[in-house]
């Protein structure tokens, strides 16, 4: 079975939430593992492979990290969304590095990040080299699920790539998200069903 | 131009529930396209046998494409027969599939569209939808055509459609196509046009299964509906609180669509000396609404209360024109007259009939009302908390008409149902918890988001701050959102005791181009699309004021 981005979207923003993430995270996540999909990178099964060590409280994350770099073995979750936040001052013009847990989703964090600008960052391992844009994710390879990264700025590109439209979600991680989004929803009670949504349980008219 | 109402006035709940449609309605917008482009319609398949069950084609030709409804009809027990999403079957189950469907494509869609949301839909499905026929109105005038003879108008008019909707899904729901994979075909680029069109569609359906019972029934004796009496009958809508998050959960689509209105009766009322013509077309369609009007029923206590009061108020309306010779500022002077004399249906209704005759000014706005919501910017952590707390004070000065340490302020929530998914309103703490909240209350989040930001030094930047305090990164990127889309908030608590939540829906509808809104508490509401529009065969030569009823 294959999903929709719109439904990857919604299932990982749920899963977030469920996980235990504030609902703006939970956002970032879904905009984030649906941009990192259409450009062929594993994001979802990254997500899933790390839910049971991230931490959903605040960020231990101070400023500074993202102008010296870091050794630390840091979430892509935590280390990708602090820095989306701080990318207006940061220009890279002197790279930076980062030891990155869920590299793929990482990448698709920053992709994320940069919605609304022209900027590109050339984001690379000793393995793989990543050019992330708003609109795009250019590698030749898959990235490793860890590594420490090198990121700088470089030339955006004009030209766009291949988008991908559907996704084959494998089928346990599926039932992880699913798993994880029903801890939103609320029990199924016969008060909520007769007064919740105020309408009738039979319509003949 | 004229100022713009401002967004405090516009976007108050009671405005948004007393909205009517325009020519920027999303259904209009559709015909207009099909007119100019010279659609054609065909009915390819009609594979319904005497027990009425079985399923049929309707193909729609655009210039450059083809969509088709497949539609599969069902017996269902009258027991089985609810609006709501928690429901399992239906009178009849449709898509709309881009396209024309092969016999495979039928087979396959046979095995999951009766399903609806327990079925899957692939990329070449562009919407799926249910119908429940309206029974009482249904059974009579079968049997009336049955029986040679043609129904009473009345009897039209009380129920006005033969079939409610009671979803209509797309953008990539259940496994359908996504929005943003069909945004390069000019055909689908305003807000839900797959929808309309499917709806559309359905209309014609609706007919020919009535025709065809009625012709099984009595063979020899059946006629067909009378062509008159038919044009009467539009699809019926059920809505219910799933629709109400929509308008919360996309403020910047919402301030296009609100914006691209507000800009249109502000360059129509800033026309310094209106024509003898366009003043005489706006009096002829005001008339045709308010004898359309006399016709809408609602057992709902306020919205019969607002009808009444519409129809007197059309009438002072209508005296005041009259008492006016001059047609200098006309529009300007008559939104100023509706804004102090009459009531706020009454002010939408002139505000959406005076654009009527501008289709040279008004039309093309409908190209700025779409939003590439993947576009919207995430957080900017570079602002400081001044600069947020700032954005908020120019933003959002009406929370401070909001107690919130009051009950009533907090009292309701909204959650979803693990049955199906059914979004939900509740008591707080009663009938579900905060850990089961969706966050639909903008007021009471960005309330709290300013109240953090006082505790931070005002030079501390937006990252440092989200960094220690994430819960409020939603509320965050929501103020700055608005700040560029102010027509993009409503202004009103929306977990209030006293929240109505069928204002959100009528709002939303309003731009579907629905009428005869007809709530049935403050929870849902049915409604009626495409009562008056021309079936399949008629889109080509219809009157572009069809909506507006008969002349």
């Amino acid at each position: 079975m294959t999903w929709s981005g719109n439904e990857l979207r919604a299932q990982v923003t749920m899963a977030s939430r469920g996980l235990g993430y504030d609902w703006g995270r939970a956002k970032y996540l879904g905009e984030s593992v649906l941009r990192a999909e259409r450009h062929g990178l594993p994001a979802t099964q990254t997500f899933v492979a790390l839910t049971d060590h991230l931490d959903t409280g605040p960020s231990r994350l101070s400023s500074s990290i993202f102008v010296t770099g870091t050794e630390l073995a840091l979430d892509a979750v935590d280390l990708g969304i602090s820095l989306v936040d701080h990318l207006q001052w940061l220009d890279f013009e002197e790279p930076i590095e980062l030891n990155v847990i869920g590299y793929p989703l990482f990448l698709g964090i920053i992709c994320y990040g940069l919605t609304g600008s022209n900027r590109a960052l050339q984001i690379e391992t000793d393995a793989v080299q990543c050019v992330v844009q708003a609109t795009q994710i250019v590698t030749a390879r898959v990235p490793p699920a860890q590594g420490t990264c090198r990121i700088s700025a470089c030339s955006a590109s004009k030209e766009s790539s291949a988008r991908m439209s559907r996704f084959a979600v494998d089928p346990m991680d599926a039932k992880k998200l699913t798993d994880l989004a029903s801890r939103v929803y609320a029990p199924a009670t016969e008060a909520s069903r007769i007064a919740g949504a105020g309408a009738g349980l039979n319509d003949n008219d | 131009m004229v100022a713009l109402r401002k967004p405090d006035d516009v976007m108050r709940l009671d405005r948004l529930g007393s909205l009517h449609g325009s020519r920027l309605s999303f259904l209009r917008i559709l015909l207009r396209r099909a007119q100019a482009e010279q659609w054609s319609f065909e009915r390819t398949a009609f594979e319904i046998g005497a027990d009425c069950t079985g399923y049929a084609v309707y193909t729609a030709y655009t210039p450059d494409r083809a969509y088709s409804l497949v539609v599969f009809a069902h017996q269902l027990d009258p027991e089985h027969r609810t609006d709501r999403v928690i429901a399992n079957a239906w009178d009849s189950t449709f898509t709309l599939f881009d396209g024309i469907p092969t016999d495979a494509d039928i087979d396959r869609l046979r095995c999951n569209v009766p399903l609806q949301e327990a079925g899957r839909l692939t990329p070449s499905e562009l919407t799926m939808s249910r119908a429940n026929k309206s029974v009482r109105l249904w059974d009579a005038l079968v049997s009336t055509l049955a029986s040679g003879e043609q129904p009473v108008m009345e009897l039209i008019d009380e129920t006005g459609y033969l079939m409610r909707t009671t979803a209509v899904y797309g953008s990539g729901k259940f496994g359908a196509c996504d929005r943003e994979m069909i945004l390069d075909r000019p055909e689908l680029q305003p807000a839900f046009q797959a929808e309309m069109l499917t709806v559309l569609m359905i209309r014609q359906f609706a007919r020919d299964w009535l025709e065809h019972e009625a012709y099984i029934r009595a063979p020899h004796q059946a006629v067909r509906l009378d062509e008159t009496l038919a044009t009467r009958l539009g699809i019926g809508n059920s809505t219910g609180l799933g629709m109400a998050p929509f308008l919360i959960n996309h403020p910047v689509l919402i301030d296009h669509w609100m914006r691209v209105r507000e800009t249109a009766i502000a360059q129509i009322a800033a026309i310094r000396e209106v024509t003898d013509a366009d003043r005489a077309l706006v009096m002829r369609l005001l008339n045709r609404q308010r004898n359309e009007f006399k016709l809408w029923q609602s057992a709902d206590e306020t919205q019969s209360d607002a009808i009444t009061e519409l129809n007197k108020d059309l009438g002072i309306l209508a005296d005041w024109f009259e008492s006016r010779p001059s047609n200098q500022a006309l529009w300007a002077e008559a939104m100023q007259f509706a804004a102090a004399s009459l009531c706020l249906e009454a002010q939408e209704v002139l505000a959406s009939v005076m654009l009527e005759p501008y289709a040279d000014l008004i039309d093309s706005l409908v190209s700025k009302m779409a939003v590439d919501e993947s576009e919207l910017l995430p957080v900017n952590g570079a602002l400081t908390v001044a600069e947020s707390i700032a954005q908020i004070d120019r933003q959002y000065h009406w929370l401070d008409d909001i107690h919130w340490k009051t009950p009533d302020a907090t009292a309701l929530l909204w959650y979803v149902s693990e049955e199906k998914l059914e979004p939900r309103l509740g008591l707080r703490n009663e009938d579900a918890f905060e850990v089961h909240e969706q966050p639909l209350a903008p007021a009471r989040d960005i309330a709290a988001y300013r109240q953090a930001l006082n505790s931070w030094p005002a030079e501390t930047t937006l990252a440092e701050f989200l960094m220690r305090e994430p819960e409020h990164r939603l509320a965050a990127m929501r103020v700055q959102w608005i700040t560029a889309n102010q027509y993009g908030e409503i202004r009103g608590n929306t977990i209030d005791a006293s929240l109505r939540p069928i204002d959100l829906l009528r709002c939303k509808l309003s731009f579907f181009g629905a009428t005869r809104f007809d709530p049935r508490s403050d929870r849902w509401l049915r409604i009626t699309l495409y009562r008056h529009a021309p079936y399949l065969d008629q889109v080509a030569e219809t009157d572009p004021f069809w909506i507006y009823g008969p002349v």
